[in-house]
């Protein structure tokens, strides 16, 4: 035990203080997380489009097909990266994400659709979506700060099924269940961008996910970071070191909403459509099962759950059906596996909860938190010990 | 209420100019602290001073109400009655009608609403379209456009006053303070005065390591904001590097050199208690809230502990107050003592003092019949 909690804290100091430990190209990256990160999504953003073209991968869909799933997936991946700032770093259980989402997209609808009669850029309205967003998860968590854990939850729930109602009921400035189409695309230096065209969206896409993940990593190690895992970890103290829990709560909604406001301007500049049923209790619940199937409150595991899980939703249940489309057996030829996909999430919960609780790739923080119960247990036990030494 | 008469008459804090001067040394000064838990008194008029660098005492058979002062002082509960003054600013008194708060800004809100609709009465009523949804360029050009003007307006007075009243600002908290409303003192409001505390149930952040736990404790005093962090500032950096620096240092001071990087969780017990004293010292605090600091501990704990506790009132001029059941450690070190007996205040004075002191002797041991 003592051998392995020597690795575990060899592992957590963080590189900047033992640069030139074993590993000298590690302590590198984990003292610079920016050029890490930059140097990370470099590769995969290069070698996703190489990798498609290769037999396994080319046979099933096109590459322009690939190239557009991979555009959307990053979508989710923002999704997930904000939703892990308030679940996973904060601990506060928000079930009804999806409402920022919206309220980024029909920012976007608003901005910049012959609906509204408005035309601006897309990169402001990145900006503006953002900061609506935010302002919305500070006006959620407003009232709903003194709740804790399950009363949150069904609260957040409720948020999440109003926004998209009000939006589909409010048909005058929303056009309701038809939703608002022929958005703007964005464009940039007098290039448009259209929606055959995807390269151009798939690049703006990674750029926003490299700056999300560098500016998370920034805010998850500094003090404010620090403020929102003792508040997770108990409140009560936390706010008995000089933590004004309520304001550094509200922070941990508004950043992750504005997150969530960033995907939606960028979905709905991608697909040049929002309507009220993008945004239904299931995304909240799928980006939810991303952050907890790539492990709470590790940045590169969420994103590489939120990558996984969607490209198992969009690619993988699709490609089964067309497979046994194409080959007759018995059973599985009837079933439609698109529509199974909860029932997937579901069981991957549960054997997830049974046997790896942490996620696919959690925090080391995490992974101790659940699997280090035996020197807790010791810690619980010595103040008996103690007492009975006192005694004597 | 025969003992309180035991203490010098300046002391009392009855206001008045011959008492000025020695409010200014006290670090804390609680005057008449009652609370009613319902219907049951779990305090009764009770009265605390603590002079700088002073260590005072509170004891008391289960039950009598010392952690309820307690987290009175820490700003977890709030008083029904009675003021508390941490190192000479008034923190906590009796909540003035803190109702009147969401009326300033729901009321200018309304009244923009209310002007709008009578300007929409006098310059007509909306044409709606028939057969189709109106759209948004019509509903505003249409002659509602005072009322959707009003209602824009008002929703936006709405909205900022809410934030507004949620993040609280220092100005916006000085302008509501200006007008009477008064709002009892959060935690992190008697922390940012000078309180700093322990739990008589260890509360770390068990799964941060201990130089992170001393890190959350200089929350205050560390000034990078959130802004700072996304932009990686020099401020930032060098703040984080400073509170290294700064957290080791009180590490050493406390007795844990070189466990930094140990999580919480797995430092055995009297080192957990350290750390909380060191993470409660994080942020200069001039009173320490010490609950049960040796509770649990051997006897040679209890000696080392009490030795730092004596040493940290030397050397950092901390003001102490402390919640006890070992005699031997309240008598040795305490400057004076307060005695609660079911929320009652039934004592005050010097060790010797206490020791002999009749009703304290009853409260322990029972009246004899």
């Amino acid at each position: 035990m003592t051998i392995q909690d020597d690795a575990e804290r060899r592992d957590l100091s963080s590189g900047d203080r033992m640069p030139g430990g074993l590993a000298p190209v590690r302590g590198f990256f984990e003292a610079h997380r920016s050029i890490s990160v930059i140097v990370g999504m470099a590769l995969v953003g290069l070698a996703l489009p190489l990798v498609v073209m290769l037999p396994p991968f080319s046979t099933f869909q096109a590459g322009a097909a690939w190239m557009n799933n991979f555009t959307l997936a990053g979508v989710y991946i923002l999704l997930a990266l904000g939703l892990n700032i308030v679940v996973g770093l904060a601990g506060l259980l928000d079930l009804g994400y999806a409402a920022f989402f919206a309220i980024g997209s029909y920012t976007y609808a608003f901005g910049a659709s012959p609906f509204s009669g408005l035309h601006i850029p897309f990169w402001p309205m990145l900006l503006i979506g953002a900061l609506m967003a935010a302002i919305f998860g500070v006006l959620l968590g407003a009232p709903t700060l003194r709740l804790r854990g399950d009363y949150l939850a069904i609260v957040t729930l409720g948020f999440g099924e109003i926004v998209p109602i009000v939006f589909k009921n409010s048909d005058t400035y929303t056009r309701g269940t038809n939703g608002i189409s022929s958005l703007y695309p964005p464009d940039l230096l007098g290039y448009r961008f259209s929606t055959i065209e995807i390269l151009p969206f798939y690049i703006v896409m990674l750029l926003l996910v490299t700056l999300a993940m560098i500016l998370i990593y920034r805010l998850q190690e500094s003090r404010l970071g620090r403020s929102w895992m003792a508040i997770r970890e108990d409140e009560l103290a936390a706010a008995s070191n000089g933590i004004n829990t309520v304001t550094t709560k509200l922070l941990a909604f508004a950043l992750g909403a504005s997150t969530a406001g960033l995907a939606g301007v960028f979905s709905s500049a991608k697909l040049t459509f929002t309507g009220p049923d993008q945004f239904l209790f299931t995304v909240s619940f799928t980006v939810l099962a991303m952050v907890v199937l790539g492990g709470m409150g590790n940045i590169w595991g969420v994103a590489l759950g939120a990558f996984i899980l969607y490209m198992i939703q969009s690619v993988l249940l699709k490609g089964l059906n067309q497979f046994f489309d194409a080959v007759p057996v018995p059973i599985l030829s009837d079933i439609d596996f698109v529509q199974y996909q909860f029932l997937l999430y579901g069981l991957a919960l549960v054997s997830m909860m049974l046997l790896r609780p942490e996620g696919l790739f959690p925090s080391k923080r995490r992974r101790r938190e659940l699997h280090t119960a035996a020197p807790g247990d010791d810690a619980a036990a010595t103040p008996a010990q103690e007492a009975g030494g006192a005694l004597q | 209420m025969t003992a309180q008469s035991t203490q010098p008459a300046a002391q009392r804090l009855t206001g008045g100019a011959t008492t000025a001067e020695r409010r200014d040394d006290l670090v804390l000064a609680a005057v008449g602290i009652s609370k009613q838990f319902g219907g049951l008194a779990a305090l009764r008029n009770v009265d605390l001073q603590i002079p700088a660098g002073g260590i005072v005492s509170l004891i008391g058979p289960n039950g009598a109400g010392k952690t309820t002062f307690f987290n009175i002082v820490a700003g977890i509960f709030e008083p029904t009655r009675g003021t508390i003054r941490v190192d000479g600013t008034p923190l906590i008194g009796p909540p003035l009608r803190a109702w009147l708060e969401p009326i300033i800004w729901v009321g200018p809100a309304l009244l923009i609403v209310l002007i709008g609709w009578l300007l929409n009465l006098a310059t007509g009523t909306p044409t709606a379209p028939q057969g189709r949804p109106q759209t948004a360029a019509e509903a505003v050009s249409g002659g509602a456009v005072w009322f959707e003007i009003g209602i824009l307006v008002g929703l936006g007075v709405l909205i900022i006053s809410l934030l507004l009243a949620i993040i609280r600002p220092p100005w916006y908290r000085r302008a509501i303070g200006r007008l009477g409303i008064f709002k009892s003192a959060q935690p992190h409001h008697m922390v940012r005065a000078g309180i700093g505390r322990t739990f008589q149930n260890i509360r770390l952040f068990q799964n941060m390591t201990a130089l992170e736990n001393v890190q959350v404790g200089m929350h205050l005093k560390l000034e990078s904001t959130p802004v700072d962090a996304l932009i990686s500032s020099r401020r930032q950096e060098r703040e984080e590097e400073a509170s290294r620096v700064r957290a080791g240092e009180l590490m050493r001071m406390v007795g844990l050199p070189g466990r930094e990087d140990e999580l919480a969780r797995n430092l055995p017990y009297g080192d957990q208690r350290r750390l909380e004293l060191a993470r409660a010292l994080a942020n200069d605090p001039k009173l320490l809230l010490l609950d049960e600091p040796t509770a649990g501990m051997n006897p040679n704990e209890t000696a080392e502990m009490t030795a730092l506790i004596g040493r940290l009132r030397r050397e950092l001029g901390v003001g102490i107050l402390l919640i006890e059941h070992d005699m031997h450690v309240v008598m040795g070190i305490s400057d004076r003592i307060t005695v609660l007996d079911h929320g009652e205040q039934i004592a005050e004075g010097t060790p010797e003092e206490i020791r002999r002191n009749p009703k304290v002797i009853e409260a322990y041991l029972g009246a004899p019949e």
